[in-house]
């Protein structure tokens, strides 16, 4: 019974104070009266009776405080009075509660939302079973990201004769899919997956089955459906949570899939920012599975209990590498898929993390910095308000107030300050957060996120708050209990300079804080601009890209390259024939690749006449294109032609050269005229170079052009079964209409999909750019404001404090001018002192976002002064309203005030 | 009240127990039970019966329940528990022994040294 009844007593005592102190009271009332009633029948008259009765007892009050003090609620009743007192001193300052609390909300609010990103894209773990024995199997040493698994056939050995592993699974990187259900055509985020895949991870589905392992093989019998599982979202999202989906048949392609079950909300998939909402079986793409030398999944795996990572890997390396000398392979691929390597996969596949990861951090500190200048803001406010309680605190440590109580009590308003911040801080987090996931949602690239404010994050914005709370009080409270209590008086003429002094210090921190965001936010815009403007060798503005995608007949190996190439050839110079008669349509072309359109064709190249090069240099970007490509796409011709509508199937192959490309294998010397030959590739033939045109940057504009070798598309070395269409248009949008009518009289199942411009392309490949500017300048500007409300504050008090002096410089004939500017110097020196030591700061900080910058030196001088000079301006806009109140001081009353 | 000694400290909770140890009672049932127990010899502050009294719960060695006073009004009535059973036990031996080597210290003469 005792420890539960005892806490019992203490809960019900400590939620019902006034319960408590009704019992203490009845009692005691009790024992007064029957005393009084033992002194009467003593014969004590009534009066005297009672008088001795309330004397015997004593205070009652007393005895109460010590009962309680004796249930352990001292504590606790100190701390609801302090509460109390705190929410009315805030209460009666309102303009005082609410800039602390907004200060604060907005630190808070900012560290939170940007946590939940963080903790999203870079910290949580799957939520699959045991994430943490989990491994990629990854065939390229580590090399990459872990999703490099080997080809399909070694995988099924590995599968199978592996010792360490309870299950090992197959899954391709998934994107896009269309598919058509109840006869509408829809695009979904699918992904193909052996059939262990739900086994491994762990992952239970909550209605219908996952996959069997009859699911890795086709089935015997032709009229079975292979099976799909679809995710919680979609199941809701497409179907309204309809249990009837099971059994449901959707066509893929040409293929029609059964949905057999449905996974839970949590899991969507192995890669953060692409969540996956259907699901089938290796087996449907089943061409690629019997290539010996595809690579093109990954492969996740769950370790033994108690097997080590080493064993393991050691274990399937040697399977691979038995199998990779049967294959026989020399060259490029044996020398990158050269050993097996596990990757923990506990966290998923880490593109993003990759991609955000220095971002991300850097935003983190940027908000972490503009909470530490709300901290400051909070501080100088609560120094200036004990300042003014000098006096009551040197009362009530007179009276006998313990020092630590005192600390204490000022201590819990700055935890009520802090509650209420972090109140309102979630607030702004929330919205923050959902403002990023649509920022991040936006682009081509489509990085989808689902964080939420779960433990995890209020858990940390519960630490935040604590430490914000601790920084921004200690201060003022020890501060203000040096106060003598021996003197009350003495404090209004002995301490306003040690006020101002701490005032001032928090100032320039603020002040020097503020300009390593805002030189950090200039070195970020100044590298969107020198982006904006490099030379991409395309023209950026009015042209669309869209891709068209062709259902060709099954690959026969059989058939004459040259002329199946040419056949198809043809099919898209149908298409390109129909748009060119086009209205609204400046110019358009075909090509296999496109400027920013990030997909690429690796293949080897080797020049007639000249010794083969390192593997190497001999590898170059390849782009079948039509004759218009150049005109459309803005990229000039350095030397030589551009291909015309006479490069026909059957004329002379020809091919252009880039500049780098050019450049490497003829160095000076005119490349036009020489010969050149796609090794490896089904068509053989030289093609003659007649052109050279100027670089381009594809995929992203940091990096430097790649090699590139434009062939005509009738010519192609490649059985061409998707095309970009690229328009050049007063209205690039307004022609996808009139795409998708030609491609569907002109092309084979013709699919029309990404369409986008070029601009948007661009501003998809700086995502990152922009997302770090883009909050470096909000935070920027708002850690300007904090600055200036903290220049502000120290201003008006110095105001408030030599209003006596000024009354007399005033009186004595000092111009209004000048009053002005004995303030104004106040605020040059602070912002000097914040310079000088900030500006070091900068140059020391700004070295680590060095990788973000581009073309922008991280000591970039224009960046700097420029935040410099803004810092100074506003600055000076702050302290002028506390100077012009000074100069308007009238002499005499000045004088009367002290 | 010239010949009341103060109560030493640290043996109100002694006899706390020991008065209710006898039967229940509410807070001034206690005060009288140790006056009339100890000869009207102790003076008990009776604002500090309380604190003791609450504290003594909270220790898990009283508990309480609410009854009618002699004269009809709601008074609450304090008894031992088991675990106060004990302690009352354990204080009462502990306090035999210390007045035990007290009273022999004190009767020590010179010649016994």
């Amino acid at each position: 019974m005792s420890l539960r009844s005892r806490l019992v007593v203490w809960l019900r005592s400590a939620w019902r104070p006034s319960d408590l102190d009704r019992e203490m009271d009845d009692e005691m009332r009790l024992h007064i009266d029957m005393s009084k009633r033992d002194l009467l029948r003593q014969g004590i008259p009534p009066d005297e009776a009672r008088r001795q009765a309330l004397a015997a007892f004593g205070s009652i009050d007393a005895a109460k405080d010590d009962c309680r003090d004796a249930l352990g609620l001292r504590l606790l009743t100190e701390l609801r009075g302090d509460l109390r007192y705190a929410a009315r001193l805030l209460r009666r300052s309102p303009a005082f509660t609410a800039v602390a609390v907004l200060s604060l909300g907005l630190g808070i609010g900012a560290n939170t939302a940007i946590f939940a990103l963080v903790d999203t894209v870079l910290l949580k773990t799957m939520p699959v079973k045991e994430p943490w024995r989990l491994y990629f199997v990854d065939n390229s040493g580590g090399k990459s990201n872990g999703s490099n698994g080997p080809p399909y056939p070694c995988f099924e050995i590995l599968r199978d004769h592996n010792r360490f592993f309870s299950g090992l699974a197959a899954f391709d990187g998934g994107g896009p899919m269309n598919v058509t259900i109840d006869g509408t055509p829809e695009r979904v985020r699918g992904q193909f997956a052996s059939a262990a895949y739900f086994d491994v991870l762990g992952v239970r589905p909550i209605l219908g089955r996952a996959f069997t392992s009859a699911d890795d093989r086709p089935s015997a019998d032709a009229t079975d459906t292979p099976p799909a599982v679809i995710s919680e979202v979609f199941w809701e999202r497409r179907f309204a949570r309809s249990p009837d989906i099971l059994g449901k048949p959707i066509l893929l392609g040409r293929t029609w899939i059964t949905i057999v079950g449905v996974t839970a909300r949590a899991f969507r998939g192995l890669r953060p920012g692409s969540p996956v909402d259907l699901t089938l079986p290796m087996r449907v793409s089943e061409n690629r599975l019997t290539s010996k030398a595809y690579w093109w999944f990954s492969v996740i795996g769950r370790l033994k209990d108690g097997a080590s990572v080493e064993e393991a890997r050691a274990d399937l390396d040697g399977m691979f590498q038995a199998y990779m000398k049967d294959l026989g392979l020399k060259g490029n691929s044996r020398t990158y898929f050269d050993q097996i390597a596990l990757v923990p996969a506990a966290r998923g596949l880490n593109d993003l993390r990759n991609d955000f990861a220095t971002p991300l951090w850097i935003v983190m500190a940027i908000v972490g910095l503009v909470l530490l200048i709300g901290c400051a803001n909070v501080a100088n406010l609560l120094v200036a308000r004990a300042s003014a309680r000098q006096s009551e605190i040197a009362v009530r440590l007179a009276i006998g107030a313990g020092r630590g109580r005192l600390v204490r009590q000022l201590l819990t308003e700055g935890a009520l300050l802090v509650t209420l911040g972090a109140g309102v801080g979630l607030l702004f987090a929330r919205w923050g957060v959902s403002t990023l996931v649509r920022f991040l949602a936006g682009g081509q690239g489509s990085i989808l996120l689902e964080p939420h404010f779960d433990g995890r994050v209020l858990t940390f914005v519960a630490i935040v708050a604590a430490l914000t709370g601790l920084l921004f009080s200690i201060v003022p409270a020890l501060h203000a209990t040096r106060t003598d209590a021996a003197k009350p008086d003495s404090v209004r003429t002995s301490t306003p300079g040690r006020r101002a002094r701490i005032g001032q210090a928090l100032v320039v921190i603020q002040v020097s804080l503020s300009l390593v965001l805002l030189s950090g936010a200039a070195l970020f815009i100044r590298t969107l601009q020198k982006l904006n403007s490099v030379d991409a060798g395309f023209a950026r503005h009015g042209i669309a890209t869209m891709r068209v995608e062709a259902m060709l007949a099954p690959f026969d190996a059989t058939r004459d390259a040259h002329q199946e190439h040419a056949q198809v050839a043809r099919m898209w110079e149908g298409l390109l024939e129909r748009l060119e008669s086009q209205p609204g349509i400046s110019s358009v072309a075909l090509s296999t690749m496109s400027p920013m359109a990030r997909r690429s064709r690796g293949v080897l190249v080797d020049v007639v006449g000249a010794p083969q090069r390192s593997e190497s240099d001999r590898g170059i970007s390849l782009n079948h294109v039509t004759a218009d490509y150049f005109g459309t796409f803005g990229i000039r011709l350095i030397e030589g032609r551009a291909f015309t509508d006479r490069d026909r199937a059957t004329s002379t192959r020809v091919a252009i050269l880039n500049r780098s490309a050019a450049r490497l294998y003829f160095g000076d010397a005119s490349p036009i005229g020489r010969l050149v030959k796609f090794t490896g590739q089904r068509i053989q033939d030289p093609y003659e170079i007649v052109g050279v045109a100027q670089d381009t940057r594809y995929g992203s504009l940091r990096k430097e052009p790649e090699r590139m070798a434009y062939l005509p598309l009738s010519q192609a070395v490649d059985r061409v079964s998707s095309v970009i269409v690229g328009v050049r248009a007063p209205e690039p949008t307004g022609v996808v209409g009139g795409v998708r009518d030609a491609a569907a009289k002109t092309v084979t199942g013709a699919a029309v999909t990404d369409v986008i411009t070029i601009d948007q392309q661009i501003d998809d490949s700086m995502l990152r750019e922009r997302l770090v500017a883009l909050l470096a300048t909000v935070f920027g500007g708002l850690a300007l404001v904090l600055a200036c409300m903290g220049v502000y504050g120290v201003l008006s008090y110095a105001v408030l404090r030599r209003t006596r002096e000024i009354g007399v410089r005033l009186a004595i004939g000092a111009g209004r001018g000048s009053v002005i500017w004995l303030i104004l110097r106040e605020t040059v020196l602070l912002i000097a002192i914040a310079l000088v030591i900030g500006i070091p700061v900068v140059l020391l900080t700004a070295r680590y976002v060095q990788a973000q910058l581009f073309e922008v030196t991280p000591a970039d001088p224009l960046a700097i002064s420029a935040a410099a000079a803004l810092l100074v301006a506003v600055g000076a806009l702050a302290a002028f309203l506390p100077a012009r109140r000074a100069s308007n001081v009238d002499p005499m009353v000045a004088l009367r005030c002290e | 009240m010239s010949d009341s000694t103060e109560v030493l400290q640290g043996t109100l909770d002694l006899l706390i127990l020991k008065a209710v140890s006898l039967g229940r009672l509410h807070g001034y049932g206690v005060l009288l039970r140790i006056q009339q127990i100890t000869g009207d010899r102790l003076q008990i502050q009776q604002g500090s019966l309380y604190p003791a009294l609450y504290r003594l719960e909270r220790q898990g060695y009283l508990t309480h329940e609410w009854g009618e006073s002699e004269n009809g009004r709601k008074a609450k009535y304090y008894r031992l528990t088991a675990a106060g059973r004990r302690r009352f036990k354990e204080e009462t031996e502990y306090w035999q022994r210390f007045s035990d080597a007290i009273g022999l210290a004190l009767k020590a003469v010179p010649e016994d040294v």
